[in-house]
């Protein structure tokens, strides 16, 4: 299988320099890689920026509701093991309207592939303030969240018991094998993509991200890997943070 | 026909009364129909278990009690009414003034007998006043008794029976049992969840819920036999939203909750509507608004499932009146979820859900189920068809787009004008005059002075009643929604239609009203969470027969 293979036909409609662009195609790159056929890879998308990747990736898939991509991957997969299964969607979907799907997902081990796709707002609906939006980041409700904390998303993954935890740059070398790694692992397995929004956010750029990201080696060390997680002094740990042995080998 | 009732505090085995009356009457080859009723709580409280029985099959019980067993003072002072007036009753020498018809257990063998095994000198005292044999009461009594216990149960029970017997007394009904037949006990959601295993169902997602945790009970414990894949999600949404998921892989995939559960899967229900994928929810009614009586009957969802999800999309409501149909209509579920590819609900409700009859044993109907392609290149999930079914495969072999925004025919999202109308055109055509055979049945004369038009579960305690009103029939609906066609013929033709819902507003009438302008005379409503007793709608026909 080609790249192309993956690709639908159709123009993204993302703003142009998106870093949803970066993940569509390293998205189909890897899957290729992989050697899997599109008809046997069946993704369920969100709704939001991240999850219209549905029409413009060429697999099986399902363009579910907003915040629900979880439990209907977690369903495609139950009922057919034999399928490769992600649940593609954005910070939105999975840690506001999705959140506790993400964490039962987790800790139930449900082997599927989670990516999602950070870009700090809900951008689809021009600009409103998510739970992993900085305090800094200038937004349509920021004002509504001045004593709220931010949701870390490997973290909260890793506290409810997932066994890949991965945090990666779109733009960065080896974002192709954090996602083959990911969807190879047997089990829950997160990657957090960490992807600007060129429209709606001034701060969190592709420049502003190759100076604060710092890579790390894959590590079965829970410890460690929560303390990269949650990571501190505009430092963000990128890699595979935690990589639990497959018990089921 | 005799109706017992027994009632005392949760835990202290009220439950398991009417099922050891419900054997006992099939062992003697007659009928009976078991009704509890609690509250929402594991100890104390008060519970009852009314059970009617017959030599013939009863489909509901009734209010006059003809036996009253009170194990506390309580359940005479809430059921001593319903006692009939030449009523028996059974209680503790103490808890009730001493009257004729009345035996009143020495109170000096209270204090040595813990009140979760007082059921079993009930159950004596009762066998004998019926003049049963002590051997059958104490067979069907010894059955779910752990070893340890049987000794102590045993002489609880001899107590009873010999006490009962040494009296002297009996009740007298007519109980002439003919040859019934095969006959099986079932309940509501043991039919279901049997109907469900016979529909080759592969996937179910269930999350807790009153009345319906029972079919959850059942699928889990023939999973081994059946292999069906089952989910018990964090919630609700997350429930049908995987069970959509399921299905879109290929596998029959099902749902249960009751009302509030189907709350919050209204948003999911549009979503198996706009991307075609077969679904069956069973949604067990209860009373409600909001938490409402958790453990009580109601009939008022009715207009919410119909209407329930945004917009327009095409869904099934089937409402079986009894447990048999129940059983039979859970396999027509999954066909019509499958042929027209559409959710179906089944709606049923605590009274349906929780009761128990002796019945004939369940039938299950043959259906040539619908194929899946199953290699098909360039494939259109939503291909426009004369029927507006689409050819239906399964991610694996073919790439298969599903999709809850508005799609073409490959299921890439599209918001063309033309596109939206062919494909909301598709979607609502699919169900065009659709008439389940057996969907709505008449009772009774074909011509009568009073129509009562039920539906579901209100079938039985109606057709009770019809046996006293020659001048009446009931025009009755298993296909609630959309509405059969045959049925507006008979409302059409009928007299005076009198709607008997378990609601406040009478929701049936209304959907009756809004599709075909049949208005109904009378209503005869009930929501205090008590099914209705036949004597109800006797004692109302009868009333507007006068005036």
């Amino acid at each position: 299988m080609e790249k192309t293979d993956f690709l639908q036909a159709a123009v993204p409609t993302w703003c142009p320099g998106c870093g949803n662009f970066l993940t569509w195609q390293v998205l189909a790159q890897s899957l290729a890689d992989l050697q899997l056929q599109p008809a046997e890879v069946a993704i369920a998308y969100d709704i939001g920026c991240s999850g219209n990747m549905g029409n413009f990736l060429r697999t099986s898939a399902f363009l579910g509701l907003h915040g629900r991509a979880i439990p209907l991957a977690v369903g495609i997969k139950q009922a057919r093991p034999d399928l490769t299964v992600l649940a593609v969607g954005g910070d939105g979907g999975f840690l506001a309207e999705g959140t506790n799907h993400f964490i039962h997902a987790a800790r139930r081990n449900d082997d599927i592939t989670v990516i999602l796709i950070n870009n700090h707002l809900f951008s689809l609906t021009t600009g409103q303030a998510t739970p992993t939006t900085p305090a800094n980041l200038p937004n349509k409700t920021a004002g509504l969240f001045k004593q709220a904390k931010v949701l870390n998303a490997p973290a909260l993954a890793l506290t409810a018991g997932a066994g890949f935890v991965a945090r990666a740059f779109v733009g960065q070398a080896d974002y192709g094998q954090i996602l083959m790694e990911a969807v190879r692992h047997r089990g829950f397995s997160l990657v957090e993509a960490l992807s600007p929004c060129v429209t709606f956010d001034p701060i969190y750029t592709f420049a502003w991200y190759r100076k604060h990201i710092r890579a790390v080696k894959p590590a079965a060390d829970w410890k460690k890997a929560r303390q990269w997680a949650e990571g501190g002094d505009d430092i963000i740990k990128v890699g595979i943070l935690f990589k639990q042995a497959d018990k089921s080998k | 026909m005799l109706t017992i009732k027994i009632g005392g505090q949760a835990g202290w085995g009220i439950k398991s009364f009417g099922h050891w009356l419900l054997a006992a009457v099939r062992q003697r080859s007659g009928f009976g129909f078991f009704y509890p009723e609690y509250p929402s709580l594991i100890r104390g409280g008060h519970n009852t278990a009314t059970v009617t029985l017959a030599d013939r099959p009863v489909q509901s019980s009734w209010r006059a009690v003809d036996v009253l067993l009170a194990l506390d003072q309580r359940t005479w002072q809430e059921d001593g009414p319903d006692l009939a007036k030449q009523g028996w009753l059974i209680a503790w020498e103490g808890d009730v003034p001493a009257a004729k018809r009345r035996w009143l257990l020495p109170a000096a063998w209270r204090p040595e007998i813990p009140p979760e095994r007082q059921n079993s000198l009930f159950w004596g005292a009762l066998l004998a006043l019926l003049g049963w044999p002590e051997r059958l009461g104490w067979e069907i009594l010894q059955a779910n008794l752990a070893a340890a216990e049987r000794k102590q149960e045993h002489l609880l029970f001899k107590r009873g029976y010999r006490w009962g017997r040494e009296r002297g007394e009996k009740v007298g009904w007519h109980f002439r049992p003919l040859k019934p037949g095969k006959t099986k006990i079932l309940s509501g959601n043991e039919a279901i969840a049997r109907g469900i295993a016979a529909a080759k169902c592969g996937y179910a997602a269930i999350y807790p819920m009153t009345p319906i945790s029972a079919i959850l009970h059942f699928l889990t414990a023939w999973q081994k036999k059946t292999k069906m894949v089952l989910f018990q999600p964090e919630d609700e949404i997350a429930g049908i939203v995987a069970a959509i998921g399921a299905s879109y892989a290929g596998r029959r995939a099902m749902v249960a909750t009751s009302g509030g559960g189907f709350a919050l899967m209204s948003e999911a229900l549009g979503m198996a509507g706009m991307s075609e994928t077969p679904l069956v929810i069973v949604e067990g009614q209860r009373t409600g608004p909001s938490t409402g009586m958790p453990t009580w009957t109601e009939q008022a969802d009715l207009q919410f499932v119909i209407n329930a999800s945004q917009s327009e999309f095409p869904r099934i409501v089937l409402a079986p009146g009894d447990a048999r149909a129940a059983g039979r209509l859970a396999v027509t579920a999954f066909y019509l979820a499958e042929k027209y590819q559409l959710p179906v609900i089944l709606l049923t409700d605590k009274f349906l859900a929780e009761s128990w009859l002796v019945s004939q044993p369940l039938r299950f109907p043959k259906y040539r189920w619908p194929r899946l392609l199953l290699k098909a290149k360039n494939y259109a999930r939503y291909q426009l068809t004369k029927t507006g079914v689409s050819p239906r495969a399964i991610p694996g072999r073919t790439l298969v787009v599903a999709n809850s925004y508005e799609h073409d025919e490959r299921g890439a999202t599209s918001e063309e004008s033309r596109v939206r109308q062919e494909q909301m055109a598709k979607r609502l055509g699919k169900l065009a005059g659709f008439q389940l055979p057996d969907g709505t049945r008449r009772y009774g004369p074909e011509r009568a002075r009073f129509t009562l038009v039920g539906w579901g579960s209100t079938k039985g305690p109606i057709l009770e009643a019809l046996a006293k009103l020659p001048e009446a029939n009931l025009i009755h609906f298993e296909q609630v929604y959309p509405l059969p066609p045959l049925a507006r013929k008979w409302l059409n033709s009928a007299g005076n239609l009198i709607a008997v819902e378990n609601n406040s507003t009478g929701q049936l009438s209304r959907l009756l009203r809004q599709e075909w302008g049949v208005k109904p005379q009378r209503q005869l409503l009930k929501n205090d969470g008590r099914p209705f007793f036949p004597e109800e709608i006797i004692s109302f026909v009868k009333h507007y027969g006068k005036n």
